[in-house]
């Protein structure tokens, strides 16, 4: 398959964030990583909250396989079909939705739909998005129960955005005073956040070597 | 365009979030603008709505957004944290005094009515915004100083200053009589008044002294040779300095009346008692003639003077002490006077030349409270005779007269305001066309009701809380200066109120002392006595202005 930078596909739709499963077991986008559904020239942005791999079947639950065996890897050579009982699932978050680079923030007018395929942003998408810096503050309010803690989330988004942007303080900073307004009455928690996108991050996204 | 990324114009400074007009603005700086440019005193333009409002710091105060900011301050030695919070968690307010306002359509800037609306920006003045509010130099406005941190002149209206009476305040060393002297040249170069400078330190007429190095700075007659009469009490001393005098000046003991003893009343250490012996003793001589007399007196006269008035013996003998010692001694008091000072200055007042009276050695409040006060009477009763001819007659006014007047508390203070000529002119304003301009660096001294009377209020820095109330007591919007007040530069900054400014400003007082600046005075004076010239052989030499 070449790299369209499709990860994964649509299996449930709420109002404003939708579950997609990773095309390969776990390698789902990283959190953070910005990412773009949509039909009929309207794409849906959201950014990945959390991911999770169980059995395909909920009422089956996993067991463990490998005491006899030397290292993980053979654990899964030896039980090839593994990867048909398990799936790796990820939750996205939306941010907004737009037409031809112009951006709206708040919920699309019409949900994805379900089976929607689901791409990752390109970096000049995510600077684009991320000119305006509002939706960091929806994505402070608790989301899916799995999904990372919101505080989490945001760091993981601002230093995607970063990423993006091949490092770049002022933005950094400009990020940082968004966060400010709506974390002015818990300083501590205010202060671990901006420490953690105060520097640029190494890129730690898993999904990448998968594809 | 991002947010949080401002415009790029470096004179914006914030924005108006709250206030009213009796308690000021609040403004709250950019995240760019750090506190510490920020000065009490500047000067800054609001673009309301509909209006412009010229406005200046009087405070500027550090906020935070939530408590918990102030209460468990973050780590801001992370340059990054503390670049986040700075604007936002935590950012500077300013408080501002708007004075004046602009609207389009107006003739010009007038009294502020209103506050200008929320999220107004605020900006620093520039060049164009003091002219505006300032004016340039012209005939009646003489530019007197700079904003803080401009180079644009601020002019007073020299005209409306001596309209009333004006003071010069501050503690002593902060430029008082640089900025007096400043006052007078403008007068003299503008022709706007006669001056008659009690100059108690001679640092007026001939060479002043400037505490810098220790070096010399003009007087005003080496300004203007032609236009200054230098009257001494002391000439050997105005000759040792290099002044020639035009006149030494002498009291003869018929011109000292008891009014003038009881305003020596703290100078001279006096009593009730001696006083009152005075008055009784003037009573019976007459008010010419009493000190002769008394001080003619032998012990055994005096008491039976003093059996004759029914006083204390002893008073009268610590009495005639006193006056032998403290007055007679002065070399300048005669038994009778050589020539008529007072005529002489007259004389001189009259064909517009300004006097300044030099007292040389004679240092001591006695003797320039003595002088100050006997000079003036007389000046003042002969001011006051012309100007009663002059009502319906067709005879000209005298020229409007501005006197001088250092250590002023001396002769305006509650217990002597009443009955001092000093306190009668600042009282009568201009009726007469006599106005004070008063040095004082203890202006809480001077009487609450002479205070109300000073139209114009140039003030160096003052750090007593009584003195800082005193100019500020009856200018509207004034108490919000209070702060500015106490904060001025201990030299050579002042701030301007009252009626010669359309509203306070702080002013970096001009330079004086080096060659371009006599060259600048002079040149103005030669341009505008040309200009005067012209004018005057078009109208009638002996018109009023
Ligand atoms: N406008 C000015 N130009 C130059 N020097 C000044 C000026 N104002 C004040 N100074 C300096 O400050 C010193 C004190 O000023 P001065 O007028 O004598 O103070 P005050 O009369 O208040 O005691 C002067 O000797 C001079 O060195
Ligand atoms: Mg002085």
């Amino acid at each position: 398959m070449p790299d369209t930078g499709r990860v994964g596909e649509i299996v449930e739709v709420a109002a404003a964030e939708y579950l997609a499963q990773s095309y390969a077991l776990h390698a789902a986008p990283a959190i953070g990583t910005f990412v773009r559904t949509g039909h009929e020239g309207v794409d849906v942005i959201g950014v990945v909250a959390g991911s999770r791999t169980a059995g395909v079947d909920p009422s089956r639950r996993p067991i463990a396989r490998g005491e006899d065996e030397d290292d993980e890897d053979a654990l899964y050579r030896h039980n090839p079909e593994l990867p048909e009982l398990l799936r790796t699932e990820f939750a996205v978050r939306l941010v907004g939705f737009g037409r031809a680079g112009r951006y709206s923030y708040f919920l699309p007018p019409v949900a994805p739909r379900l089976h929607g395929f689901v791409y990752r942003c390109l970096d000049d998408e995510v600077i684009a998005l991320t000119e305006q810096l509002t939706f960091l503050r929806t994505l402070l309010q608790p989301g899916l129960s799995w999904g990372a803690p919101p505080d989490e989330l945001v760091g993981a988004t601002i230093r995607a955005a970063d990423r993006a942007r091949g490092g770049d303080r002022a933005f950094r900073i400009r990020a940082g005073k968004v966060l400010v307004g709506a974390l002015l009455n818990d300083v501590p928690r205010l202060e671990a956040l901006l420490r953690s996108f105060q520097q640029l991050s190494e890129s730690v996204d898993s999904s990448r070597d998968h594809l | 365009m991002p947010e949080g990324v401002e415009q790029a114009d470096r004179s914006d400074l914030g924005m108006v979030v709250s206030g009213s007009l009796s308690e000021g603005l609040e403004v709250r700086l950019n995240a760019e603008t750090s506190v510490e440019d920020m000065a009490v005193g500047r000067y800054v333009v609001i673009e309301g709505a509909q209006r412009r409002f010229f406005a200046m710091v009087t405070d500027v105060r550090l906020g935070a957004a939530s408590p918990q900011l102030a209460a468990s301050p973050p780590d801001v030695s992370d340059p990054f944290v503390a670049e986040v919070l700075t604007g936002t968690g935590i950012y500077g307010t300013l408080a501002l005094q708007p004075m004046l306002t602009l609207a389009d359509g107006d003739a010009g800037p007038q009294p502020v009515k209103t506050v200008p609306t929320h999220y107004s920006r605020v900006r620093e003045a520039n060049e164009e915004d003091v002219s505006l509010v300032f004016g340039a130099e012209d005939e009646t406005h003489y530019y007197i100083g700079q904003p803080l941190d401009m180079d644009t002149p601020v002019c007073v209206d020299l005209k409306r200053l001596v309209e009333r009476s004006s003071g010069v305040f501050g503690k002593s060393g902060t430029g008082k009589t640089f900025l007096t002297r400043l006052l007078l040249i403008g007068i003299v170069q503008r022709e706007i008044a006669v001056n008659l400078v009690f100059d108690m330190h001679s640092e007026y007429g001939w060479a002043g002294t400037s505490e810098g190095s220790g070096r010399f700075v003009k007087g005003l007659k080496q300004m203007f040779p032609a236009r200054i009469a230098i009257f001494t009490l002391d000439p050997e001393s105005s000759l040792n300095r290099g002044a020639h005098p035009d006149h030494v000046v002498e009291i003869g003991y018929d011109q000292v009346e008891p009014d003038d003893i009881a305003m020596l009343r703290e100078a001279l250490g006096m009593t009730e008692a001696q006083i009152e012996s005075i008055i009784r003793i003037a009573r019976k001589y007459g008010d010419n003639k009493w000190l002769r007399r008394f001080l003619e007196l032998e012990g055994d006269e005096r008491d039976a003077l003093a059996t004759e008035l029914g006083l204390n013996p002893g008073t009268l003998m610590v009495l005639h002490r006193k006056m032998q010692t403290r007055l007679a001694r002065l070399s300048f008091m005669k038994e009778q006077a050589a020539g008529n000072s007072v005529q002489a200055i007259l004389d001189c007042l009259q064909r517009g030349i300004h006097v300044v009276l030099e007292f040389g050695r004679h240092r001591s409040l006695d003797a320039y409270i003595l002088v100050a006060n006997i000079l003036t009477r007389r000046i003042h009763e002969r001011y006051v005779e012309a100007v009663e001819l002059a009502m319906g007659n067709r005879v000209k006014e005298p020229r409007p007269l501005v006197i001088t007047i250092e250590e002023a508390h001396k002769f305006l203070n509650p217990r002597v305001a009443d009955f001092t000529i000093f306190g009668t002119i600042a009282r009568e304003m201009r009726k007469f066309n006599v106005t004070l301009l008063v040095v004082d660096q203890r202006p809480s001294s001077i009487a609450d009701e002479i205070m109300s009377q000073i139209g114009t209020r140039i003030t160096c820095l003052l750090d007593n809380e009584h003195d800082i109330n005193a100019v500020l007591t009856g200018i509207s919007g004034a108490q919000s200066l209070r702060g500015v007040l106490a904060r001025l530069d201990s030299k050579q900054q002042a701030l301007l109120l009252g009626h010669a400014v359309p509203m306070p400003v702080v002013i970096r007082t001009r330079d004086y002392g080096t060659p371009e600046s006599y060259a600048a005075f002079q040149q103005f004076a030669e341009a505008a006595g040309l200009h005067r010239q012209a004018l005057r052989s078009l109208r009638d030499l002996y018109d009023e202005r």
